[in-house]
């Protein structure tokens, strides 16, 4: 992401250049990192002279540092000596971290990795390992990727405190609450700041460094009064240091606070005695220009837009609004509400959408840059430091508060776009008398253009937070369906991994319910109308319930009689609703019956008609006032119910877009502890009866299929499904018989592995099964390889054990088809089922 | 029979692996698209299975890939198994040539069915039950 990387890298670029100090609009401040003493004494031998003078030009002229750092590796590389390899890697740390300051990242990657390959290897743990952990830190932030710069970070941190490097330490820590200011996690922040000033508090820049931070994530917040304690904290430290410089910077920020707090007289003495100190300044231009989106600020609540406006107008001038860097985002916003109150709503609205657009990076950037760190591995393993402390509980805390604020922010991140188009149209009514239609006109393009960002970005955060879902969820689902495969399972082993299994199931049907709603609302509904079997569709939809409904004794019932057989209708669609309505009833009914009928009523115009599913129940009902509530997504009549019954409460308003889309109505009608009845009226369409299907008898049949192998049970309910009236499936010989005892088969086909290993109990066994199954014909196929092994299988005994019929594989699919055709009417051939196909595609 | 995986999250191949083990299935894997387009080379294959987001060459890629050999394995059976939801995702996989979509996460069931369905529809009356 182009924007999100050049946060960073202006961040960081601005960061270096004026040592930790950032003015508040920049909140990201890169800290001291590398900050290598400047009065390094100029040893002898000419490498020392340019790793020094490269280390000496390193803050204010990175391109000599560059160009010193080079000559100073060409010296080492040339070199022999115990030195060499160490000061290979000090000139390659020096190299990469000079060309990292000039923005040439791609470059400073592989010389720094090529220094911490000889450093792990040679001198590992030192001050210069890292070093140069710490540059590859800033390496990776400036990539974006996050998770690996804290990583490196908190590595550096550990290595420093083994080198005995107290004030690395620090700069490591300091490091580690920019990244945090970049997730706008300002607790964090506040937190590795007051940690590292701890940490080593000899140092004034890095007290002053900290202290002007944390007033900077206390802004943030905006909680002004405390930034200003701390403001001047580090006003006071510069002061110390006699740095004019540092102290003017502070001095902006700290007249913004007070600004902001309201204290406009405090706030404009001190952005008198900035400018003072900064005309005295050597830079006094740059100075002076830094200083101005602060004194425009100020100036502002002061009630002087016109001097604020003039006061920003250098650092505009030349810029086009639609490319300016994120250090413009706080400028933007001054310059928006000053051009707002002198009545300016061509300019306003200039500088707002810029500032929208800013803001809207930086919240994409927290977002990614919270996920990032969500990912992370948090590691303290360093014993001298309080962080170590604070042990596990703390920790979890910590995460379990940034999952949740990530969640926030991307819930915020559609609102904020709302807030926008909102604040927008404010502005446009400030000069409503004039310009009234040209106002108008902006007003809906740019409300139109903010709507369809923030349900992008809804779309978009639901179908990544699906896909991140389901990756995981298929390792769970997957896997605990592998062990249930498995027929030789500890039966009580079975039983826990079923409620595993049951368990992932439900979460999959959430995951897909959410995205089956975000793209019902963001793309609309496509339906597939074909002419479908109506009174088998629904049939079908209630026979899923029937176990659930049986296991809470309550009558399931479907009256399909007086309507068409084949309609045309998008078959998927129709299931999926009725499938939620069953739903619903079965789950809020304890006692009772859940009924689904089905009927024709004539439509509005004339010859038309409307199909009319009608599913009612007994249960606990909804209050009249919750009525038009139901249909809305995440809502449950009440809400302790969700506990209770699970859900999000969506299937309801998938149902609602649903027939909304097929051009019908859902109405709801219910009466506490009486039930509830909802009705769906949909447009009818007949459809022409279907063509008479070969095996005429076949399409009356219902069949029960037992195969203990998946892939071959799949394959000839794939064949016989469309033939037969009704096919279920079972995996083992416990299921056939569990199907078996609830409903009548006309038919079964049964692979002799479901029957078992050994000759005299596959007989058992399906002499067991055909008495459940009585008085269904049982067609048994036996394996191609055991023609008639050792006083097995032969067919005589297998008949006479039950089976009607014995096929061998290989059986082509259409002999398989005529074979159980004219088992139901013998006056049909029967023909010698067997292999006279070529094309063997299954093997099992 | 003998099915390729092409997908580079280790964690989704075992467990497809797995399951299609317990249907008795052989299963060869490739982490990235172009080792797959390699190992359908070299290999006779029943079956295809394909991710789509991987690094480097995309699943859609590799199915296009596929259906421009010049040889008979132009018309290897592929399914995609992916975690997207777009809408338009059926639609992309159909014109990028695949013959199904199976979305994970995987169930048992619905991956021997799809697999059934395609063999079914290939196989037709000619088909063989080994």
């Amino acid at each position: 992401m182009a924007d999100t990387r050049r946060i960073w890298s202006a961040a960081l670029a601005m960061a270096l250049l004026v040592a930790p100090l950032a003015a508040w609009t920049k909140p990201v401040a890169r800290p001291p990192v590398a900050r290598p003493p400047v009065a390094a004494p100029i040893a002898g031998t000419p490498f020392d002279t340019r790793l020094a003078a490269a280390k000496a030009a390193m803050m204010g002229d990175p391109q000599t540092a560059l160009t010193l750092s080079g000559q100073a590796l060409d010296l080492a590389k040339a070199a022999g000596g115990p030195q060499r390899s160490e000061q290979i890697a000090s000139a390659q740390w020096l190299q990469g971290e000079a060309l990292l300051r000039l923005n040439r990242v791609d470059e400073a990657v592989p010389v720094i990795a090529a220094g911490l390959a000889v450093v792990v290897a040679q001198t590992p743990d030192t001050k210069l390992h890292g070093d140069l952990l710490m540059t590859q830190a800033a390496l990776e932030a400036e990539k974006g990727r996050v998770q690996n710069a804290l990583r490196d970070y908190q590595s550096a941190y550990r290595i420093f405190g083994k080198a005995g490097q107290a004030r690395s330490q620090a700069v490591a820590l300091q490091n580690i609450g920019s990244i945090y200011q970049s997730a706008r996690d300002y607790e964090k922040v506040l937190y590795y700041y007051a940690q590292s000033a701890e940490a080593y508090p000899a140092d004034p820049l890095l007290r002053l460094s900290a202290a002007n931070n944390i007033g900077n994530a206390l802004m943030s917040g905006e909680r002004y009064d405390r930034a200003v304690v701390e403001f001047e904290k580090a006003r006071k430290i510069a002061r110390e240091m006699g740095s004019a410089q540092l102290e003017s910077r502070i001095l902006g920020n700290l007249a913004v606070a007070e600004a902001q707090d309201g204290r406009l007289d405090a706030a404009k003495a001190h952005i008198d005695a900035a400018d003072a100190l900064v005309r005295a300044l050597p830079n006094a231009e740059e100075a002076q220009r830094s200083l101005r989106s602060a004194s425009a600020q100020v100036e502002l609540a002061r009630g002087h837009p016109q001097a604020a406006v003039q006061l920003l107008a250098p650092l505009f001038a030349g810029q086009d609004f639609r490319t300016t860097g994120p250090s413009y985002r706080d400028k933007h916003a001054t310059a928006y509400k000053a051009y707002q109150q002198l009545g300016d709503t061509r300019l306003a609205l200039a500088h707002l959408e810029a500032f929208k657009r800013l803001d809207d990076q930086g919240r994409a950037l927290a977002a990614s840059t919270n996920a990032a760190l969500l990912g992370a591995r948090f590691d303290y393993a360093n014993q001298a430091s309080r962080i170590a402390q604070l042990k596990a509980g703390q920790l979890e805390r910590d995460i379990r508060l940034a999952r949740a604020r990530n969640l926030v922010i991307t819930l915020l991140l559609a609102g904020s776009v709302l807030t926008g188009a909102v604040l927008l149209a404010a502005v446009l009514s400030v000069r409503r008398s004039r310009n009234l239609a040209r106002a108008a006109n902006h007003k809906l393009r740019q409300s139109n253009l903010l709507l369809e960002k923030a349900v992008r970005a809804r779309t978009e955060f639901l179908a990544n937070t699906s896909h991140e879902m389901r990756t995981p969820l298929n390792g769970v689902l997957g896997m605990t369906e592998v062990v249930l495969a498995d027929p030789n399972l500890d039966p009580k082993l079975r039983e826990r991994v079923t409620v595993m299994n049951a368990g992932a199931e439900t979460m999959r049907a959430l995951v897909d319910d959410i995205l089956d709603l975000a793209r019902l609302e963001t793309d609309g509904v496509t339906l597939r109308r074909a002419a479908l079997d109506l009174p088998r569709l629904c049939r079908d939809a209630v026979q899923l319930w029937a176990d659930k409904a049986a296991a809470k004794g309550l009558a399931l019932g479907c009256e399909v009689d007086a309507v068409p057989n084949q309609i045309i209708e998008d078959a998927g669609r129709l299931r999926q609703i009725l499938f939620a309505l069953l739903s619903n009833a079965v789950k809020f009914t304890p006692t009772g019956a859940v009924r689904l009928s089905v009927g024709v009523a004539p439509g509005p115009g004339t010859g038309e008609e409307r199909l009319v599913l009608t599913v009612s129940d007994t249960g606990a009902g909804i209050p009249s006032d919750k009525l038009a509530e139901v249909f809305e997504p995440f809502r449950q009549a009440d809400s302790s119910r969700t506990r209770a019954h699970g859900g999000a409460g969506l299937g309801l308003a998938i149902c609602r877009r649903l027939v909304d889309a097929m051009g019908g109505q859902i109405g709801l009608d219910s009466a506490v502890d009486r039930g509830t009845t909802v009705t769906v009226t949909l447009p009818l369409e007949r459809a022409a009866a279907s063509a008479a299907t070969p095996a005429a008898r076949l399409a009356d049949c219902a069949l029960l299929l037992c195969d203990p192998n998946p892939l071959t049970l799949s394959v000839i309910k794939a064949v016989l499904k469309p033939r037969l009236r009704l096919l279920e499936a079972a995996g083992s010989r416990e299921a056939a018989t569990e199907a078996a005892l609830g409903r009548r088969f006309d038919l079964a086909l049964i692979d002799a592995a479901a029957l078992g290993e050994a000759p005299e109990t596959r007989l058992a066994n399906l002499a067991g099964l055909r008495d459940v199954l009585s008085p269904a014909p049982l067609v048994v196929v036996l394996p191609a390889d055991t023609p008639n092994p050792e006083g097995g299988d032969d067919d005589e005994r297998l008949k006479a054990a039950g089976a009607a019929r014995v096929i061998r594989k290989p059986v082509t699919a259409t002999a398989l088809v005529d074979a159980l055709s004219a088992l139901l009417d013998p006056s049909a051939r029967a023909p010698a089922p067997g292999a006279d196909g070529t094309k063997a595609i299954v093997t099992a | 029979m003998r099915v390729l995986f092409v997908e580079d999250n280790e964690m989704n191949r075992r467990v497809i692996a797995e399951m299609l083990r317990a249907g008795g299935v052989e299963m060869d894997e490739a982490e990235d698209a172009l080792t797959g387009l390699a190992m359908i080379d070299a290999n006779p294959y029943d079956l295809i299975l394909m991710d789509l987001r991987m690094p480097g060459m995309d699943g859609l890629a590799a199915i296009r890939a596929i259906r421009a050999r010049p040889d008979a394995k132009a018309h290897l059976p592929v399914i995609v198994v992916t975690a997207d939801g777009g809408a338009t995702l059926d639609a992309d996989c159909q014109a990028a040539g695949a013959d199904d979509v199976i979305r994970k996460p995987v169930n048992l069931a619905t991956l021997f069915e799809t697999i059934g369905d395609l063999i079914a529809r290939r196989g037709q009356g000619d088909l063989v039950l080994v």
